[in-house]
């Protein structure tokens, strides 16, 4: 057996992905590099910690299996389409399979329990608002919070560039007016 | 007025691409109280993370959940361990013994309920058999139409033994399976009876002609491949969805031991009912064989060229074994021809 020459943490994705087609390790830096993301994905469209996690071991699981089918250039796009449909498959099962409760602990940077709980407000503000948009526009949110650029995600959904900015724009416009925070405010915050 | 909204999204689209890239957005086109709210949902959203347990947890499920576990590289001995990061050796061998020893366990529950399954189709037939034919001899030496339970637990035993052999070929050939779930190990069990039927299917069997239709009988000893694609294939998956061979990492050093242990032997009983397995079924085993010594000349004599072509998947690796698979699929159709043309 020829042996591999692995690259490093740093590699691309490209170069990451062409090397996890013949070795785990370098899919484990991938793993490492987007698991934050897709977690917070998970958490975002699932509204539950655990399920979250349960998700996105399935994820990757799905990931890791299909490594070999993903074009190099364009993994994250792939991963996330694969995340998509393990949340549409986990709303369709009747019921969750194993858990990883006993590990879950969402942790957050922000420093005190004020920050916390501004945060979770925040958060929460978020998710209702996110649920009066269409689910197309809502997916798209979801995905830009998750780090996809927007040639990514319209790689995601399998639409055009253009669909994809003015689904976007119409999101972002409702958003605005329903979460209804007064600019000042927020550049006084920022 | 559309050309004024196409504008606007682009430059929105384009500002939030930027403020992704980390970089200040000074785009004129911008309408500012959006990009506010762009920066307003990232923020809230930016809080969450994982924590360093969940996230090695989760790898470690990745890694026993996958069933990539037969590609060689992955226990590659040229890999080394501080670029393995989390993972042990040691949990990798671990999981390795439990997943065979459940893909032995799987592959045998799966092959005999398919068995039992297909002998109460066998019996439906026998049912339906002629009255001249009725407790003659079969091709086999059992009596036509009368079903015991030695004679049901001798094929059970016997497909569970073909079971493991049908499990190691799902395991190979998964990634590359279309669709999913049940519909996955459906089209599984029709892609045996297309490969293998030839097995089965033989002319010169006079059972096929003892028995009632030979509609019925080709069609009877068809479902037994079908039940054996589905069965142990779902039972397969429906353990390592629940990560039943990853737990082993989870017990005791006294209780972890003998179930490695337990399982390793259990591995071993699946590697010698596939050697035999493969001895009895060898004109099956043809196909099979043909194809893994494709396999590993691709991947190993040419340095895996064909998989890294710009070609679909069908013509890439797994596409060595087609031209077996058609081979295989040819003797099928030629089988169950010549039993429904002589009758």
């Amino acid at each position: 057996m020829t042996g591999i020459v692995l690259p490093g943490e740093e590699a691309s994705d490209d170069q990451l992905v062409r090397a996890a087609q013949h070795a785990l390790p370098a899919f484990e830096h991938l793993y490492r590099r987007y698991v934050n993301d897709v977690f917070r994905f998970c958490c975002r469209r699932l509204n539950s910690e655990t399920d979250a996690a349960d998700a996105t071991s399935a994820i990757f699981t799905r990931a890791l299996a299909n490594i070999g089918a993903c074009q190099a250039q364009s993994f994250r796009p792939w991963l996330f389409t694969i995340a998509r449909n393990v949340v549409t498959d986990h709303y369709r099962a009747a019921r969750p399979v194993e858990t990883l409760d006993e590990s879950i602990e969402v942790t957050d940077e922000a420093v005190g329990p004020e920050e916390l709980a501004i945060a979770g407000d925040e958060r929460q503000s978020l998710t209702a608002a996110l649920r009066q948009l269409t689910d197309e526009q809502r997916s798209i949110i979801e995905l830009r919070l998750a780090g996809l650029s927007a040639n990514e995600i319209a790689a995601a959904l399998g639409k055009l560039r253009n669909a994809i900015d003015q689904m976007q724009y119409r999101a972002v416009a409702r958003l605005r007016k329903l979460l209804a925070v007064p600019v000042l405010q927020m550049e006084e915050a920022r | 007025m559309g050309n004024d909204l196409d504008h606007k999204a682009a430059e929105l689209s384009v500002a939030w691409d930027t403020l992704l890239a980390g970089n200040p957005v000074d785009r004129v086109g911008v309408e500012p109280e959006l990009i506010q709210t762009v920066r307003q949902i990232t923020a809230a959203e930016s809080g969450v993370s994982i924590n360093a347990d969940l996230e090695n947890l989760i790898w470690t499920n990745v890694i026993a959940g996958t069933s990539e576990l037969w590609r060689p590289e992955f226990a590659a001995p040229s890999v080394p361990q501080a670029e393995a990061g989390a993972v042990s050796r040691g949990n990798v061998i671990s999981c390795w013994i439990m997943r065979l020893a459940w893909m032995v366990a799987a592959g045998f529950a799966g092959g005999f309920a398919a068995g039992v399954v297909s002998r109460l189709a066998m019996r439906v037939a026998g049912f339906l058999t002629v009255d001249r034919n009725r407790f003659m001899l079969t091709d086999n030496g059992n009596r036509v139409g009368k079903i015991t339970l030695e004679g049901t637990l001798f094929l059970g035993v016997l497909t569970g033994a073909l079971g493991i052999v049908t499990i190691l070929i799902y395991v190979l050939l998964r990634n590359r399976l279309p669709f999913s779930g049940w519909r996955r190990s459906l089209g599984y069990g029709v892609m045996l009876l297309a490969v293998f039927g030839y097995v089965l299917m033989d002319p010169a069997n006079e059972d096929y002609h003892l028995f009632g239709s030979a509609w019925l009988n080709v069609a009877t000893f068809s479902s037994l491949y079908i039940f054996l694609g589905l069965f142990t294939s779902q039972i397969y998956e429906w353990g390592m969805k629940r990560g039943l061979p990853a737990r082993a990492l989870s017990f005791q050093p006294a209780v972890r031991i003998p179930v490695l242990g337990t399982a390793a032997v259990l591995a071993g009983i699946g590697f010698l009912v596939s050697v035999s397995a493969m001895i009895v079924g060898a004109p099956g085993m043809i196909v099979v064989g043909l194809g893994a010594v494709a396999w590993l000349v691709n991947r190993f004599a040419l340095k895996d060229r064909l998989a890294s072509l710009p070609a679909p998947g069908l013509v890439q690796t797994w596409g060595m074994l087609v031209v077996p698979g058609i081979i295989g699929v040819i003797l099928t159709a030629r089988g169950i021809t010549e039993i429904l043309l002589n009758r």
